[in-house]
């Protein structure tokens, strides 16, 4: 699925609508406040796009309402998703270095051929790969379940497309304004 | 009042026995404000239980298994009850009916919720005709009751808060270990109750449908009456089934997401899942051994092979979107391609949303009007360039913003705008080739010679906007 022309315009409209909050504030001169208001308000115009059904989308909206509550507030006023905002990020409550620890003492009782041994790699291998793509996604920490974490992979990977198809879009047309 | 009574209760059980994480108390006392049906005269029983010595021992008992339950739940309106241990306490405060019905209960000696059901209802009882069959029918009743019976599997897992993660995941994330009836709000879904135990007086004509009929949602609640022996059983049965089921459903749900925005049925296992983080295998101390299979994974080989095949196919799908990714075979490959796509892609949004920065100093990103100067310059161009293939080093398709979109945005503006053509390919071909750096290089380049565009042709052509070639449709 890649992002369509109705996705584009709503994070378009929304993205606008965040980044009016800061023209006021224009006198954040630093290049690096400003980058940080468009990044911002970029983030929260393409999760608010998922209205709360997806978990990334709430990681994410939660991950910027710690750096900038007013934004967030503003931008979902119109939202139920504005509740998302009170709720705190959960900690991850896996002890995962116990967990670790006590599957390898049951791994040491187990002994292998040489087969289950690379298929047992292998899936450490998947494992830890997974568990970046975890880091990667926004929320991936709490999604346990493999299945879930791929289709939010999924949600987040169109998204991002948006996201990138729109701002460059806007890049290049400030760019050419500029130039004439 | 009872409400009031009950939370004090529950408040002091706590401190002296729970071991579990410290907002649990919390959770309990909110918990325990639901409102429990009326029949519950217990919560007067309580009082009197605490007056009495040997009784609050059964008491602690009863409130620490009670409490090794980690979520939230509803079934805290047990909690101040505290249900206790079978082999302590129980008969001598207990008249006749309940100590029959207790120690019955707690001959298994992993029967701990339900012993706090069980007690908790003949406790009831006593001011109540004793029977089981007596307790009132009322369906919020049983709902808890079995909700509240789930927690057995959670003795000795003190997890984290209730609110944590599923809060977070009240979305989507559906968990196999639908059974803990964390779900407060959806008191029905949370039911999948195959989980019910009950004491054995199981007198209940409604015994066991629970552990079979599982996964529908908001179904069965069969609540009381159950034989203990059959739990172990029916449990693990249950927990495959459940894990199967709630796979499906997840998947259900997850393709309604798109398109809905309603997700009724996973809160419940969300918050249930957010609790059962990290929770592992069997816990051979109890009796029976039930094997709890992690988050996301089954025990079951049927349901694994679904799982597997639900992952497959969600990995097509993500091969489609990941350039590159058709020729790959095998999960990890594909995996940290992804894992690179996926980084890509927010490094770009960065460095996007630095150049807009750097471009724009006014932050004043009036897309009509600027878009209004790409609808022009285009139509002037004759459409001319755009063929300029995209440089190697972008990774993602990228297909540009419809025409569509901007004659919408242009009609709204009825603003003239006018720009000099500038050529532009032969310029944004070598802006783009130098990659990354290079282009914010000359877009801060740019932005110097703003000022300066007419009178200065070779920044002009430098500056290459390469929106021409991007508005293509």
């Amino acid at each position: 699925m890649q992002p369509t022309s109705s996705m584009k315009e709503e994070f378009l409209k929304k993205w606008q609508m965040g980044l009016q909050i800061y023209r006021p504030l224009i006198d954040n001169t630093s290049v690096s406040e400003r980058r940080k208001a468009i990044k911002l308000s970029a983030d929260v115009a393409m999760a608010s796009l998922r209205r709360g059904t997806t978990c990334w989308s709430r990681a994410l909206i939660q991950k910027t309402a710690t750096e900038d509550n007013f934004l967030v507030r503003q931008m979902l006023s119109g939202i139920k998703a504005e509740t998302l905002m009170n709720k705190k990020l959960p900690k991850v409550m896996c002890h995962r270095k116990i967990v670790r620890r006590s599957k390898k003492i049951l791994m040491r009782r187990k002994s292998k051929s040489v087969s289950e041994e690379i298929a047992a790699k292998a899936r450490k291998l998947v494992k830890r790969k997974t568990q970046g793509l975890r880091n990667v996604v926004p929320g991936g920490e709490f999604m346990n379940n493999d299945v879930l974490l791929i289709q939010e992979t999924l949600d987040y990977i169109v998204s991002l497309q948006t996201q990138v198809n729109v701002m460059r879009s806007i890049v290049d047309a400030a760019e050419a304004g500029i130039e004439r | 009042m009872d409400v009031n009574e009950k939370e004090e209760f529950s408040g002091e059980k706590r401190n002296t026995s729970y071991d579990s994480a410290d907002n649990h108390p919390s959770d309990w006392r909110i918990s325990g404000s639901n409102p429990v049906s009326a029949p519950f005269g217990s919560y007067s029983t309580e009082n009197l239980i605490t007056a009495s010595c040997s009784p609050s021992q059964m008491m602690d008992s009863f409130g620490q298994t009670l409490w090794y339950d980690p979520t939230n739940l509803q079934a805290v309106g047990y909690g101040g009850f505290s249900g206790g241990h079978p082999s302590s306490s129980s008969s001598s405060c207990f008249r006749g009916n309940m100590d029959r019905s207790l120690e019955m209960g707690w001959s298994m000696p992993n029967l701990l919720p339900p012993k706090g059901n069980g007690l908790f209802l003949p406790n009831a009882s006593s001011f109540l005709p004793p029977s089981m069959a007596q307790l009132p029918a009322d369906s919020g009743f049983i709902e808890r009751a079995a909700r509240f019976s789930l927690f057995s599997d959670m003795v000795n897992q003190p997890l984290a808060k209730p609110e944590s993660v599923g809060l977070f995941l009240e979305g989507q994330c559906p968990s196999t270990e639908v059974n803990v009836g964390v779900a407060h709000n959806d008191a029905s879904t949370a039911m999948k109750g195959p989980n019910v135990r009950s004491s054995e007086q199981a007198s209940k004509p409604n015994v066991s449908e629970d552990t079979q009929s599982s996964g529908q949602k908001g179904g069965e609640t069969s609540s009381k009456g159950f034989d203990s022996k059959k739990r172990k059983r029916n449990r693990q049965n249950s927990e495959a089934d459940q894990s199967h089921k709630s796979e499906e459903e997840a998947e259900n749900n997850g393709d309604k997401k798109r398109n809905d925005e309603q997700s009724p049925n996973s809160p419940g296992n969300k918050t249930n899942s957010g609790k059962q983080q990290g929770k592992q295998t069997s816990d051979p101390k109890h009796g029976y051994i039930h094997v709890r299979a992690r988050r996301g994974q089954a025990t079951n080989s049927h349901s694994l092979a679904e799982r597997v095949q639900k992952i497959s196919e969600r990995m097509k799908f993500l091969q489609d979107l990941v350039p590159g990714c058709n020729k790959v075979t095998g999960k990890a490959v594909m995996l940290d391609e992804i894992i690179n796509y996926v980084q890509s892609l927010q490094r770009q949004v960065e460095f996007l949303s630095m150049k807009l920065a750097t471009v724009n100093p006014q932050m004043d990103f009036n897309l009509e009007a600027l878009l209004a100067k790409d609808v022009r310059e285009l139509q002037l161009r004759g459409g001319s360039s755009s063929a300029t293939p995209f440089p190697q080093n972008m990774p993602m398709v990228y297909p540009p913003l419809p025409h569509g979109f901007m004659q919408q945005t242009l009609s709204s503006i009825g603003r003239n705008i006018s720009s000099p053509l500038s050529p532009i390919n032969g310029g944004y071909k070598r802006q783009e080739t130098n990659g990354w750096e290079g282009d914010l290089q000359n877009v801060i380049h740019i932005n110097y010679g703003a000022g300066d565009v007419p009178s200065d042709p070779a920044a002009a052509t430098a500056s290459l906007p390469s929106s021409n070639m991007k508005v293509e449709p």
